[in-house]
């Protein structure tokens, strides 16, 4: 899995997730960007967060476009039209058009989600054009370092509770705060070190090419993003539209070729395996 | 207790973009301006109240970033008879739709009635215009409202323009329509635009059905269209692309389970 | 002969910046192939010294250096540590703060990379490093998966890519449990035998002790016998056993029917467990095993997933695997003092510092203090006051002899003053000087080890 071809993956899926306001596309596209999740994410990796992080936007989305566009001929609920904002009808219409804008952001989301939980953390800044590999070494070192000092302070809040602190005033913050700065100072400290005795410094640099492009990967990397370009060069042209509930509700208009742009973001889970 | 706060901090940004994305895209208020996505038709509110309280209101689409008052209501279909003053005096309305059934060359009689020109900039309220038809400007958005006013009395404005294009009425994607085109048949979707589409808004004595926004422009007269969109109107039967959209839908779902269900790790 | 020495030294002298003493002053030292081990307490000049071969220092930590130092025919003076990394490969104590790639593979090709050798060539080094040391078979793991001893393993691997012509360890053993030791010291032992000029500084004298080549002492800067082996065994005295504490006495805590874990998850089920006032008790196992999880179960840190943990009232002492984390303030004595803020004044703290060898350090900044000293220090400021039960986690990791043997004193003290202490160790000396109990954790249980008869 090459992580440019990933990269390039995603950034056509959320090229196609907010080209058009269609809902029929983007729940094609909130389709596809799930199947790849869970066919290449990382073994412990699990998706719940991400899922609940969703719903609640979305829900968010539609209340809030419910509560504050009263524009539509279905009322399901009248508020008095004295309350400020919310007062007034609340459309079935108005309801709908919020479920597609979250579905939208969800789409556009769950594109961009692989970048996290497929690849390793590093593995993006590994991706980085050559010119950066420095600034990539540099930020991969920190991210290693993260989970340590994260480890250390649990345990330095351990073992100072034990000696009886007790976080109650602002004052016995430093308790916690000067050690685990101390211990994240040294251990970058000791790190920089041993990256020094490995001959870490100025001076020419080559590069580990163990970023091999396979088949697949091509393959990934030419479809999705001539199908995002096809997909907004349909939308420019007018062939693909975007769908509003109001002024009437209708069906939303598909295309075939868009939908065929859609689907084709499907092609990392069919031919990449974990 | 850290790691609660680090999740809480972590959320924070996942649901500030929720609620921003959402509140951007959603109706706040219930003049808000055009769906920020409008395409290139602007519209504007018009209102003739004629002197018996008959109301008339026309959503009338023009292509330009602004129009007169006078463009608007020469586009709008009426009738609309006017007198030049010539220069920078401008134009002057003497009759919309026929009334008054006859005027003087100079537009205006000594103690009679006349038509008095109210704008409402962005759903605003009425305001008295100080300049005349052919030189007050809208923008989309705005309303214009014509009252046929005796001299005499109180000069109240005609009824709020509040529905008269209806708020959320983001254009379908569509080149560019110029301002004065002849109309076509009405088209299906465009014939609930002039109807005041929200019961919320303050209901207004529409006494005269509009029925068809501009649809009912005679082929000579100059009638604006509101960027009719060449929806498909009623799909004959399965298209193609649901059939296509159906069968691709329903192979991502079955892999989902697939993995899902081959995948029984903990 | 023919071969020059990889390493020579002439009345080297070194200080570091803002220090008060030379740090090294070596007369004269010249060191071949074969296995090298230095000894010596902190503070003695081990580390400085090390780093000189592969220009740490100066390069890196500043100072002033004077007289000669060759490696390979460089003068580390003038020469930068990017050249001389090409003949030197340094081995760090802490398994976790030497890597900088994610995965296996990519991380030893980071020094491939510094020294710019062509991509071409860099798969079959990585190759032979990873067999070398033993882990081809991780090839392609995320570093974050690796155990202690794997990831050292693979820093060597980094190391021994770059084919240096002399290695240098820092304590390379004092993070890791048995296994993971021995793993690196089969490496080791290989190495020094094909060629390499191998420097090695460790306490754990008896896990290398099997390894013959010279022993160089340190002692203030200046090595003090390098050719006698003897000298070593004095340094390295073995530590006496307590008698054992017979008298019966109450329970302190207990735990019934335990089950727990870091996570949701349970890493140790069925632990049924007790300890006793003025007793040792002994947690030993492998790395990852729960030794840790379980010292937090007692100490009440950790919630059980189920069963009951029973604490008879008074302080609870928790001494952490890094406890030089924890001194921050001002000096040694008000670290002690705010340890044992609650409790009425008594000469017990003072006696503690006198015990650990810190009387006259008590008002100096922590942050100043050599490495054993600031070990020494964390100890007493856990230990101090009459803590109920003292729990302690990988005490002696990376401790010195002098440390040790305070840490040991300060254990007894305790003891015989009534406190129930539980030390998880994969320290056999300390196991078998101290401990009257032995528990061996692993596999989801805790099993009692019976000790065997001494005959």
């Amino acid at each position: 899995m090459n992580p440019r071809a990933l990269a390039a993956w995603s950034l056509s899926g959320i090229t196609v997730a907010l080209a058009s306001g269609n809902p029929v596309y983007r729940a094609l596209v909130v389709l596809c960007s799930i199947n790849v999740l869970v066919a290449l994410r990382r073994p412990n990796v699990s998706l719940r967060g991400l899922a609940i992080a969703l719903v609640i936007a979305g829900l968010i989305a539609v209340t809030v476009t419910t509560l504050a566009s009263h524009t539509g001929d279905h009322a399901f609920l009248v508020l008095p039209a004295a309350i400020p904002v919310v007062g007034g009808a609340l459309t079935v219409e108005a309801a709908l058009f919020g479920a597609s804008s979250g579905l939208g952001i969800a789409a556009a989301v769950l594109a961009a989600a692989p970048l996290s939980l497929v690849l390793l953390p590093n593995s993006l800044v590994d991706a980085l054009p050559r010119a950066l590999a420095r600034t990539g070494a540099a930020i991969g070192t920190a991210l290693n370092l993260i989970p340590g000092i994260a480890r250390s302070a649990t345990e330095i809040r351990d073992a100072q509770r034990m000696r009886g602190w007790r976080p109650r005033r602002v004052r016995e913050w430093p308790d916690l705060a000067v050690p685990v700065v101390l211990t994240a100072l040294e251990g970058s400290i000791t790190l920089a070190e041993a990256m020094e005795a490995r001959g870490y410094g100025s001076g020419a640099r080559t590069h580990y090419s163990d970023m091999v492009w396979r088949g697949a990967d091509i393959a990934v990397c030419a479809v999705a993003p001539a199908a995002a370009v096809a997909f907004v060069g349909l939308r420019i042209v007018g062939v693909i539209a975007d769908w509003y509930p109001f002024p009437d509700l209708s069906v939303p208009p598909i295309n075939t070729f868009g939908v065929a742009c859609c689907l084709a973001l499907a092609t990392p889970a069919l031919v990449w395996r974990r | 207790m850290i790691r609660p706060l680090i999740r809480v901090m972590l959320a924070m940004p996942v649901l500030a973009t929720g609620i921003g994305a959402a509140s951007s895209i959603a109706r706040v208020g219930p003049a808000a301006p055009a769906c920020a996505r409008a395409a290139s038709v602007h519209h504007a509110g018009l209102l003739v109240e004629h002197g018996d309280g008959q109301v008339i209101r026309r959503c009338v689409g023009f292509g330009t970033p602004t129009v007169t008052a006078l463009a608007l209501l020469q586009a709008s279909g009426l009738e609309v008879g006017t007198s030049s003053y010539g220069g920078v005096l401008g134009t002057a309305v003497c009759q919309i739709d026929n009334e008054p059934a006859a005027y003087p060359p100079g537009c205006f009689t000594a103690s009679g009635s006349y038509w008095v020109l109210f704008v409402s900039r962005a759903g605003g309220a009425w305001v008295n215009s100080d300049l005349g038809a052919s030189s007050v400007t809208l923008a989309a958005g705005d309303d214009i409202g014509f009252r046929y006013d005796s001299q005499t009395g109180a000069d109240p404005p005609p009824p709020p323009p509040a529905g008269t294009c209806p708020v959320a009425t983001p254009p379908p994607a569509r080149t560019q329509t110029p301002a004065v085109r002849a109309a076509s048949a009405p088209r299906a979707t465009s014939q609930t635009q002039a109807t005041p589409p929200s019961p919320a808004a303050t209901p207004p004595p529409t006494a005269t059905p509009t029925g068809g926004v501009l649809g009912l422009a005679t082929p000579a007269a100059s009638a604006a269209s509101v960027g009719s969109s060449p929806r498909p109107g009623a799909p004959p039967g399965i298209s193609p692309g649901l059939l296509l959209a159906a069968v691709g839908a329903g192979g991502l779902i079955g892999l989902l389970s697939v993995r899902t269900l081959r995948r029984p790790r903990a | 002969m023919t071969v020059p020495p990889a390493v020579s030294l002439t009345r080297l002298t070194y200080r570091y910046p803002g220090g008060q003493a030379d740090a090294l002053d070596v007369r004269d030292l010249r060191i071949g192939d074969g296995l090298i081990l230095v000894t010596g307490d902190s503070g003695s000049g081990k580390s400085s010294l090390l780093r000189v071969f592969n220009g740490l220092v100066p390069h890196f930590h500043g100072g002033t250096i004077g007289g000669s130092a060759l490696v390979c025919g460089h003068d580390v003076n003038t020469t930068a540590t990017r050249v001389l990394a090409t003949e030197v490969g340094f081995v760090f104590q802490d398994p976790e703060l030497q890597s900088v790639y994610p995965t296996v593979e990519r991380d030893v090709a980071f020094g491939l990379e510094n020294i710019a050798v062509p991509p071409s060539a860099m798969p079959g080094r990585v190759a032979e490093a990873l067999e070398r040391t033993g882990i081809a078979h991780l090839r392609d793991r995320a570093v974050a998966t690796l155990s202690g001893g794997e990831r050292q393993r693979l820093a060597l691997a980094g190391v021994l890519a770059m084919q240096p012509r002399v290695l240098v360890l820092d304590e390379p053993l004092s993070q890791l449990d048995e296994d993971g030791a021995r793993s690196v010291v089969a490496i080791l032992e290989a190495l020094a035998g094909s060629g390499t000029a191998v420097i090695v500084a460790e306490h754990r004298l008896d896990q290398l002790g099997v390894l013959g080549g010279r022993v160089l002492a340190m002692h203030g800067g200046r090595v003090v016998d390098p050719v006698s082996r003897a000298a070593a065994r004095i340094i390295e005295a073995p530590m006496t056993p307590a008698a054992p504490y017979t008298a019966p006495s109450s329970v302190a805590w207990q735990l019934s029917g335990v089950a727990t874990g870091p996570a949701r998850t349970p890493l140790l089920e069925g632990i049924c467990l007790e300890g006793r006032d003025s007793e040792v008790v002994a947690l030993v196992g492998p790395n990852g095993g729960g030794k840790t999880t379980l010292l937090r179960t007692i100490a009440g840190l950790l919630v059980p997933l189920s069963g009951r943990v029973h604490r008879e009232p008074g302080r609870v002492a928790f001494l952490p695997q890094n406890p030089m984390a924890l001194l921050h303030r001002a000096t040694v004595a008000a670290e002690v003092a705010w340890t044992v803020r609650g409790d009425p004044p008594s000469g017990d703290a003072a006696m503690l510092l006198a015990e650990l060898g810190l009387a006259h350090l008590a008002h100096r900044d922590p942050r100043d203090l050599s490495s054993g000293e600031r070990q020494r220090a964390a100890i007493a400021a856990v230990l101090a006051g009459q803590p109920r039960i003292a729990l302690l986690d990988e005490p002696t990791r990376g401790m010195d002899t002098t440390a040790r043997d305070a840490l040991c004193r300060a254990i007894h003290r305790l003891r015989s003053a009534g406190s129930s202490i539980v030390i998880a160790t994969h320290d056999r000396n300390l196991v078998a000087a101290i401990a009257d109990r032995t528990v061996a954790v692993g596999a989801g249980a805790a099993r009692e080890l019976v000790p065997v008869a001494v005959a």
